[in-house]
């Protein structure tokens, strides 16, 4: 028998029992919708996570003392701004190298006050990470080196302490002491929990008086390309540790950070794609559940079928091919629901959503596996019905 | 056409049922030539409708050879029988058993399309058998469109679509009237004659036996006798009572007659392996003494396979 008849014949049999079919499609459409959608979601939160970490700014090595652990709380830090001239000197060029204090404070202009993050850094900032100005200037070496009162304030802070009002010029009072604004940063979103746009930025010398601090709390070395990372990394670390013996420091890059965060997202995602992949299962039993009971009832047709020459191979395929449709119907049909339902989540709700070609593929693919895996048994049985017992099945 | 259509060898067929060993055919040898009409001919019970699955190939005997034209089944795979039942036998079954929601047309392109034959050459093929058996105004009709005398018309052209050697036909006429039925058996014999088809058909009918010019009794699963009507079979409307129709009253009247009755009430496609227990039982009490009635040779053989089956 040719294939295509062979097609035809099983799209006949679904046609035959429409109401069927469709209910037993039913259970592979859901479980695929689910995957589908699941991934989706997923892979949106994964690529928004890995858009806000590039976002930061390109080859960022983050330097910290202590040993990186979540969920402990971060070591007291020992370094100060002596260290940072020492690192400066390891890198080679004092441009890559920034510095960070910080701590939360209010902020106040006049009866306006916001609670915010007050970041003691330098004029290198701008150098390492992405912070496009909106208005004014970035910090400079001689506000860092005289301890000048400037600050250049996040996008928000600037927005609720002065709303219309060009806040470059005027002057904030943090801690009792007095500000002067020199710039305001453009607006960025928060970076996975942090709210850049909330953020206050001071020379890091004006922040340790003020916070009456003698250190800071870490580094960042920016790396002249991807391939510079690793070994200016380990060279940095060393060094540290060469100057603290016994103490720990740690390098956390942006890859590692990607690498990290993708990877739990990713376990979530899978995760909760293997439970909807379980509904596939399950629709997958009823697929064959539905196909014994077809086999069942047309025992006479398949005893008829033979006499007239059919041989097994031809009937255990008509009936592969009718358990496979199914899953493939449903499985398109749950495609074409699932990417629906993932548009209309990415463009109704705050949840991003991004549909990946292979979880399109994966999600086929299994559905039509599922057919062949709970139809080949139905199907077995069908083929090797004895012809003079089936033709006499009532 | 030197082989024969059908040679059956000594053949026997058992059947486990819960255990117990039946013997539904306990020796036949039989022989249908090349476009011959025979009737098997015996009571609900007597194994005919074993011997016609074993002779369609449907089924393998337990012993004994079968050769469809001088090929023996035996050493043929079911794949190949599957393929030599769609080349060289027809089949035609009491309840026509034509695929419900299908025009008849692709009923009987069916057998063509195990073939592997391309759609437009089945089609015309069925059309030129529908019109062989009158139906060509009824080429898209479904079964449940049509007559009982029409679906088993439909029937027919599917079993002559392939050109087939031998036509099997299984109590055609049971399930139809009495006008219906004369018609499909005046359609057999012109087909018999006009094709040159052999016919083998099956019936506990002797009226329907004799249309066919060869008439084999089968009784306990062995052939019991084996008559030629010298002259072909006379049209039963009129003649319903022909005189070659009557042989086993005389042989044996009580149990033909008793049979005939359980038959009738107990009713047509009967021929259940579970049926032929009670069959069985009957024929080893009686079966010295048919043996030696008739002296076939058939119950040496069942003494033997009956031993072999232990």
């Amino acid at each position: 028998m040719r294939a295509r008849e062979a097609f035809g014949m099983a799209l006949e049999a679904l046609r035959v029992n429409r109401m069927r079919s469709l209910l037993t499609m039913l259970g592979v459409i859901i479980g695929v919708l689910s995957v589908v959608i699941l991934v989706s979601v997923g892979t949106g939160a994964k690529d928004t996570v890995e858009r806000e970490i590039s976002g930061l700014g390109s080859n960022i090595i983050l330097i910290v003392p202590g040993r990186l652990n979540v969920g402990a709380a971060p070591t007291q830090s020992r370094l100060d701004l002596t260290d940072v001239a020492y690192v400066r000197r390891v890198v080679g060029d004092p441009g890559k190298v920034t510095v960070s204090l910080q701590s939360g404070e209010t902020v106040r202009v006049g009866r306006a006050e916001v609670f915010s993050t007050i970041v003691g850094t330098d004029e290198n900032l701008p150098k390492i990470f992405a912070r496009p100005l909106d208005k004014g200037r970035y910090l400079s070496e001689t506000d860092v080196d005289t301890r000048r009162r400037v600050t250049v304030l996040g996008s928000e802070v600037a927005n609720k302490l002065f709303g219309d009002i060009d806040p470059i010029g005027r002057q904030v009072s943090i801690s009792g002491a007095r500000f002067r604004v020199v710039g305001v940063y453009a607006q960025l979103g928060s970076a996975f929990g942090v709210a850049r746009d909330q953020e206050i930025h001071m020379p890091v010398t004006t922040a340790q008086r003020l916070l009456g601090i003698p250190r800071i709390n870490g580094m960042a070395v920016g790396a002249s390309g991807p391939d510079e990372i690793e070994p200016l990394q380990q060279k940095v670390v060393d060094a540290l540790v060469d100057r603290y013996p016994g103490e720990h420091f740690s390098a956390v890059t942006q890859t590692q950070l990607l690498g990290t965060i993708g990877t739990v997202i990713s376990m979530l995602t899978g995760v909760l794609a293997a439970i909807a992949g379980i509904s596939l299962l399950v629709g997958g039993v009823g697929v064959s559940n539905i196909m014994l009971v077809s086999v069942r009832e047309r025992t006479r047709e398949i005893g008829l079928r033979k006499a007239l020459g059919a041989r097994q191979g031809d009937i255990l395929r008509q009936f592969l091919i009718e358990a496979v449709l199914l899953t493939t119907i449903g499985g398109l049909i749950g495609i074409a629901l699932g990417v629906g339902g993932a548009l209309a989540i990415a463009t109704f709700t705050p949840v991003p959503a991004s549909i990946t070609w292979w979880s399109v593929a994966l999600a086929f693919g299994v559905s039509a596996a599922v057919g062949v895996f709970f139809g080949v048994a139905p199907a077995r049985r069908a083929g090797k019905l004895d012809p003079v017992v089936a033709l006499r099945a009532e | 056409m030197t082989d024969p259509a059908l040679e059956a060898i000594d053949l026997t067929r058992r059947y486990q049922l819960e255990g117990v060993s039946v013997e539904a055919l306990r020796g036949v040898t039989l022989r249908i030539d090349q476009g011959e009409f025979a009737a098997i001919i015996g009571p609900s019970g007597s194994g005919k409708s074993t011997l016609m699955h074993l002779l369609g190939c449907l089924d393998r005997p337990s012993s004994g050879q079968l050769r469809v034209n001088g090929v023996e089944m035996s050493g043929l795979s079911d794949t190949e029988l599957a393929e030599l039942r769609n080349r060289t036998i027809g089949f035609v079954f009491q309840s026509f058993h034509l695929l419900a929601r299908t025009s008849a047309l692709e009923n009987v392109a069916l057998p063509l399309v195990y073939r592997g034959m391309g759609k437009a050459e089945r089609r015309e093929r069925a059309r030129a058998a529908l019109e062989a058996v009158g139906l060509a105004h009824r080429l898209d009709h479904r079964p449940s469109q049509m007559s009982g005398g029409e679906q088993q018309r439909v029937a027919i052209a599917r079993a002559l679509v392939g050109e087939p050697t031998v036509l099997l036909a299984d109590e055609p006429t049971g399930n139809l009237d009495t006008r219906n039925g004369a018609e499909v058996m005046a359609m057999l014999d012109r087909l018999n004659s006009d094709s040159g088809v052999a016919i083998v058909l099956v019936t506990h009918e002797p009226e329907i036996a004799a249309h066919a010019r060869r008439q084999i009794h089968v009784r306990d699963g062995l052939i019991e006798l084996d008559t030629s009507t010298p002259s072909p079979a006379p049209h039963p409307e009129t003649n319903p009572h022909p005189k070659s129709a009557h042989p086993k009253p005389t042989t044996h009247p009580e149990r033909a007659h008793s049979e005939g009755g359980d038959a009738e009430s107990g009713r047509p496609e009967g021929d259940h392996p579970e049926r032929d227990r009670p069959e069985v039982d009957h024929s080893e009490r009686d079966h010295s003494e048919r043996g030696a009635s008739f002296g076939t040779g058939g119950s040496e053989t069942g003494d033997r396979s009956r031993e072999e089956g232990r």
